[in-house]
């Protein structure tokens, strides 16, 4: 029931549908079913009487009530001006969901396509790839993506799910609280406080994809102000399915712990210390460009992951909403695949500070260092090099932000702008405005403009790739062609300026709606232009390189509409529908030769509809269905597919509980990506599965 | 086609809005600002409370049937304090008693003292001694200053001290449950 807990956070929260069993026409069936609500309205009415409220929660229950929202600034999501949809952890266990990016799954507007069982190429807002770049991932404050690629590996992003309170998916430009990356959109995830985590606990559970899984955690305090907790997970995963039905080798072990210290030394400091320690392994089929015949050769490969990180941070508050806070964390990656090595050590330092002026005005400004040390290559790996292999980056960033009572508890205007120096693009200023009006208690409409930038990732600059192989001749020669794809020191940053208009209602406790739409303008987006062909034909064996250096030649626009909402007709039903649309154009500029491929890369219409019903004899039955449009733009292209998940749950007591899930339970198996790593190769497709799992709190 | 569709959608949620936002389909009602969720959940804890501590029999003299939970000048924990009352608690129903100024202070089982209170708190617990009365308030320090529980804000989440011997010298009994989710603190 942590609906009810956070309120900011369930008035955004989206309601379901059930009746959608066939997402045909996904547009009309969202008109339907707000026709349907209307109708349904008077009748509801009534069971709004009987919705549990603040009154009736328990006092543990209260204390977990947040009454501010953590993003940089403590703003109830409900009055943000942001388009803003909240995973709670609550959400991942009754999806069913095992790991993070199969939690996303659950908010609109955001791409999730697995294309191998530790690999998902996610999005926000489309530009999905296999390597997306326009997507900032945060951990308890700590930035997951690599400035190898300006992206994510999602295998290596992992907590205990049970100590997740909650994930915040922020679609749209956040640029300026977040800094460069926050493109398309922004991933925070936020674990839970020690202090919330006390006791014992134990999972242990195991199917057909989930192969076995134990976690454990065990939380206690020392004193009267120091909480702490400690976890440690394993998990087996299975391989997927080539398209013809045979196994694949990319099954994947992953070892974790942690602990987290929370310190409270007086009512206004808080200090907390965390940390985790993972290593993992996983197998991988990947086609490699070769000079002599049959020019590409699959190869297999066992590769592993390890890393560590620990963050501290201390936050002290003052009357009247002063507030400082000091981090800095320690991160470190390691990465052994077939065609890379990259460990990376990151380090970063962030101090903020905010307080009110004059009696409308409520300011944050902040500033962050990072300094990020890599070291790539593998030897005797000339299909993808990078020169120089080792490299030191440095970031400096501050932001300021002012946000302006225009009409007291009317109308807000928040004003401010990121400013950072980075190695690759120096100087860089993200500014937005936003707005804010609320009407009353049950209506707000917002609207923002917001610039931001993607900045190079390493490998823009740095990489030559060996990318496919073909024969050729020239004149009378027959010789082999080797298309070669290199990094550009002028590579500069992709650019966007964001229009965003949306509307949240809540015209009851058990009824709420949140609409976003937004029209997204795009320049200096990355193209591959070819340059004049190299002879190699003193080489063994003799070849013509056809070189490709990345460059900044398209430019485009995306538009869509997200809409979320939360229908609760009884304290015991919980209806989620989500609905997004997106259409996204692209223009490469006259100078180039790209064609126009990321269109439709990303599906143009995604639902999610979920039911979650609390049954007598402390069952709980709850069903998930998603659909995602086709991907006509991939080669090869992806079917549009339904998946609908199960969860039979059964808690007799509160320290034990029972959950049978059943997993893509509509085929026995669908591809959701096409091509990987650039390369037309079938993909690797997601089989039915169906695990149990088992946990116990003490 | 699709963005017609998307517009009539619009449309449609709007007309939702619309009909959201009458009084009969509304469970605020016509209050149209609602306190802010701050006091919403302070004003729950009050009501908890009062079912975790036992007052003295002399303390239902005058009405065996209502608990009074007062609150001197309130703010937004006046209007917060409207979803609480009536309701029941251990056979009892919530009354509120708002008070302007510590002057016009009655006896109440449950006393919430606001902020802005706070250069008044020493005539207020002063005119309190010898009353069984719980004093509940978000004051910095409320707790170790001659207050019971002090509702205090720990990374955005309510929590609460408790000065056992204060409550104890005022014959109230609070139930270990209560202590086990507090932060005990003595008095300066």
């Amino acid at each position: 029931m942590t609906g009810y807990r956070r309120i900011p956070q369930a008035r955004v929260r989206p309601w379901t549908e059930p009746r959608i069993q066939r997402m045909v026409g996904a547009v009309r069936t969202v008109a339907m079913t707000t026709v349907l609500i209307i109708a349904w309205a008077p009748i509801v009415a009534e069971a709004a009487a009987h919705a549990p409220d603040l009154t009736e929660l328990t006092l543990e229950q209260l204390m977990t009530v947040e009454i501010t929202s953590a993003s940089k600034k403590e703003e109830p999501l409900w009055d943000s001006a942001a388009a803003v949809f909240v995973i709670t952890g609550e959400d991942i266990r009754r999806a069913g969901m095992k790991s993070i990016p199969e939690a996303l799954r659950l908010a609109p507007g955001v791409q999730v396509a697995q294309f191998g069982a530790n690999r998902w190429a996610i999005s926000a807002r489309g530009f999905n790839a296999t390597f997306s770049n326009k997507l900032l991932v945060l951990i308890d404050g700590r930035t997951v993506y690599t400035p190898l690629f300006a992206g994510v590996f999602w295998d290596a992003q992992d907590t205990l799910l049970e100590d997740i309170e909650r994930i915040e998916v922020i679609r749209g430009p956040g640029g300026t609280l977040w800094g460069a990356n926050a493109v398309n959109g922004v991933i925070n995830i936020i674990t839970k406080q020690a202090k919330a985590t006390q006791g014992g606990y134990v999972e242990v559970g195991g199917g057909t994809e989930e192969r076995g899984f134990v976690g454990t955690r065990y939380g206690g305090r020392i004193g009267s102000d120091l909480f702490y907790r400690g976890y440690f997970k394993y998990a087996n995963h299975d391989n997927l399915v080539t398209a013809t039905g045979h196994e694949g080798i990319d099954d994947w072990r992953t070892y974790r712990g942690g602990f987290r210290l929370d310190w409270e030394p007086s009512t206004r400091d808080t200090v907390t210390v965390q940390g985790d320690l993972y290593k993992g392994d996983f197998g991988q089929t990947l086609p490699i460009p070769s000079l002599l015949p049959p020019f590409s050769a699959t190869r297999e490969s066992r590769d592993d992951f390890a890393g560590g990180n620990v963050l501290s941070r201390w936050r002290h508050r003052m009357a009247d909403r002063r507030e400082t806070s000091v981090q800095f964390y320690y991160d470190r990656t390691h990465r052994d695949e077939l065609l890379f090595h990259e460990t990376r050590d990151t380090v970063d330092l962030e101090f903020q500070h905010r307080f009110p002026l004059g009696a409308r005005h409520d300011l944050i400004w902040g500033v962050d260092t990072r300094v990020t040390i890599d070291a790539l290559n593998k030897i005797n790996s000339p299909t993808l090099v990078f020169e120089p292999r080792r490299r030191t980056d440095h970031l400096v960033s501050g932001f300021i932000q002012d946000q302006i009572a225009l009409i007291r508890d009317r109308l807000m205007l928040t004003l401010g702008s990121k400013f950072e120096h980075n190695s690759f693009s120096g100087f860089e200023a993200q500014p937005n405005a936003r707005l804010v009006y609320s009407p009353n208690a049950w209506n707000r409409i917002w609207t923002a403009v917001s610039r931001a930038v993607r900045t190079p990732a390493r490998f823009e600059r740095d990489v030559r790739n060996n990318t496919a192989a073909f024969p050729g001749s020239t004149g009378a020669i027959d010789t082999t062609m080797l298309v070669q794809t290199s990094g550009n020191s002028d590579f500069t940053s992709e650019e966007l300026l964001a229009f965003e208009l949306g509307y949240r209602v809540q015209p009851a406790r058990w009824l709420s709606v949140d609409l976003a739409g937004f029209y997204t303008i795009y320049d200096n987006l990355r193209t591959a232009e070819p340059g004049t062909p190299i002879p190699a034909l003193s080489a063994t064996p003799p070849h013509i390189v056809l070189p490709f250096r990345l460059d900044n030649r398209m430019s485009g626009n995306t538009y869509g509409v997200e809409i979320a909402s939360t229908w609760r007709p009884f304290s015991a039903w919980h209806l989620h529908l989500n609905y997004s649309y997106l259409k996204i154009d692209l223009h490469p500029d006259r100078t180039s030769v790209e064609p126009t491929a990321d269109e439709r890369r990303s599906p143009r219409h995604q639902v999610q509809a979920r039911s979650l019903v609390d049954l007598p004899w402390h069952l709980q039955l709850d069903t998930s269905i998603f659909f995602v449009d086709r991907l006509p733009k991939l080669v090869p292209s992806v079917p549009s597919y339904v998946r609908l998940d199960l969860r039979l749950g059964w808690r007799p007591t509160q320290s034990f509980d029972l959950s049978l899930v059943g997993q893509n339970l509509l085929d026995n198996r669908h591809p959701e990506w096409g091509s990987i790593f650039g390369v037309p190769v079938r993909p690797l497709e997601v089989q039915r599965s169906a695990y149990a799992q088992a946990s116990w709190r003490f | 086609m699709i963005g017609r569709r998307i517009y009539i959608c619009v449309i449609v949620l709007c007309l939702l809005s619309i009909t959201g936002g009458t009084d009969g389909l509304h469970p605020h009602g016509a209050d149209a600002q609602s306190p802010p969720l701050e006091y919403q959940v302070k004003a729950a804890f009050l009501y908890q409370f009062s079912k975790f501590v036992e007052w003295p029999p002399q303390a239902f003299q005058n009405n065996q049937y209502t608990i009074c939970i007062g609150v001197v000048d309130g703010g937004p924990m006046v209007s917060a304090l409207q979803s609480i009352e009536g309701k029941e608690t251990k056979g009892r129903r919530v009354a509120v008693k708002r008070f302007k100024t510590p002057e016009e202070l009655a006896f109440c089982h449950i006393l919430y003292v606001s902020p802005a209170m706070e250069s008044r708190l020493a005539a207020i617990l002063e005119r309190l001694k010898g009353t069984s009365t719980l004093t509940v308030s978000d004051i910095r320090g409320f707790a170790r200053r001659g207050g019971m529980i002090n509702l205090i804000t720990v990374e955005d989440k309510i929590q609460f001290e408790i000065n056992v011997e204060t409550a104890e010298k005022a014959n109230l009994q609070i139930s270990s449950h209560l202590l086990r989710l507090a932060r005990i603190v003595s008095g300066e």
